[in-house]
């Protein structure tokens, strides 16, 4: 169900499976752009959770999706505190599960276990993501490169791919790297059946240039995680 | 959606199928940004054309691809390298990732 938490006066999206169950999990998803793309394999995963005895929680983040706050108001300190608020909002959440940018931001107020599937630091987000911007700015005839982009971006704060970036933003997320205080899992995806231990089957949804479904790997996730919790 | 023409012989094909790490790597990221089939990958040879000729690859996906190979070749890409010709066909993408891991 659609459920929400209150932070800094605000109301955000959270949706959730909560059957006051003590196994919870608290979702988070890729960031910016590659959300979008893995939304409906994280909502299946939910559910297959669900019927694993897992209790989930996926929040929104303010500045993204309905949030009635600005993009420009965002940063990362803003949505890590926003997860804070989400899971002392939802009880006692032990366990995260953490896909691609999301790690970034895994390490929660209160948890005690990390389960992270293909994380990446924030350099490589910001770079896939300028790249997108001089892309567009090639297509109207005018030629720029990164450095002068993200010169523009660390001071005035800049609209890539679709997205309006903060000074802030930017400035927080060059140098960010997922933490490494909890005890954590990471998993990757592979495409082969044979594919091991570590591994999910199935494909990187938020690469896609088209947002795609998996079913399977929205069951291999639920799986692998509902095992590491126990 | 599969619009790609393949003019070449058997002796590509060949060529190809025991290629270079980089080649390998540069298939399985076509495959995952663009969400193409196995089989449609495994199909590509060096005169598969490419930009302009598959759908799915339009300058948004190129901006995911070149961030993908950097990652999975531990390679970086100048934005000056960066060409429509590099593009072309599945060869020249080939030659350019090669080049870079040789370098």
């Amino acid at each position: 169900m659609i459920g929400s938490y209150p932070f800094n006066g605000n109301n955000e999206y959270c949706l959730k499976i909560d059957k006051n169950r003590t196994k919870k999990v608290l979702i988070i998803a890729p960031l910016f752009e590659e959300a979008n793309r893995v939304r409906h394999t994280l909502v299946e995963t939910m559910r297959a959770l669900d019927t694993l005895g897992v209790d989930s929680f996926l929040p929104d983040l303010p500045g993204r999706n309905e949030s009635a706050i600005p993009s420009d108001a965002v940063d990362l300190n803003v949505w890590q505190a926003a997860l804070n608020a989400c899971a002392s909002h939802s009880g006692n959440i032990p366990y995260i599960a953490s896909l691609r940018g999301g790690s970034l931001l895994d390490h929660v107020i209160g948890a005690q276990a990390v389960w992270r599937l293909s994380p990446v630091k924030g350099a490589q987000i910001l770079r896939a993501m300028v790249r997108t911007r001089i892309a567009s700015e090639r297509e109207n005839g005018n030629e720029v490169n990164s450095k002068d982009i993200m010169e523009i971006a660390k001071t005035d704060g800049i609209a890539l791919a679709g997205n309006w970036m903060s000074a802030n933003m930017v400035a927080q997320l060059e140098p960010a790297i997922p933490p490494s205080a909890l005890p954590c899992r990471e998993v990757k995806i592979s495409s082969a059946s044979d594919s091991g231990a570590d591994s999910i089957q199935g494909s990187p949804l938020w690469l896609r240039a088209e947002p795609d479904h998996d079913a399977q790997m929205a069951n291999a996730m639920a799986g692998d995680i509902a095992e590491w919790i126990g | 959606m599969d619009k790609i023409t393949q003019a070449d012989g058997p002796e590509t094909a060949e060529i190809l199928s025991s290629g270079s790490q980089a080649e390998r790597i540069v298939r399985d990221v076509l495959r995952d940004i663009l969400g193409l089939s196995e089989e449609q990958v495994a199909s590509f040879t060096n005169d598969t054309e490419l930009f302009g000729a598959l759908p799915e690859l339009d300058s948004m996906a190129v901006a995911g691809l070149l961030t993908e190979m950097e990652d999975r070749l531990d390679i970086l890409i100048e934005d000056d390298e960066v060409d429509g010709e590099m593009f072309e066909n599945f060869g020249n993408l080939v030659a350019f990732t090669e080049a870079k891991k040789a370098a």
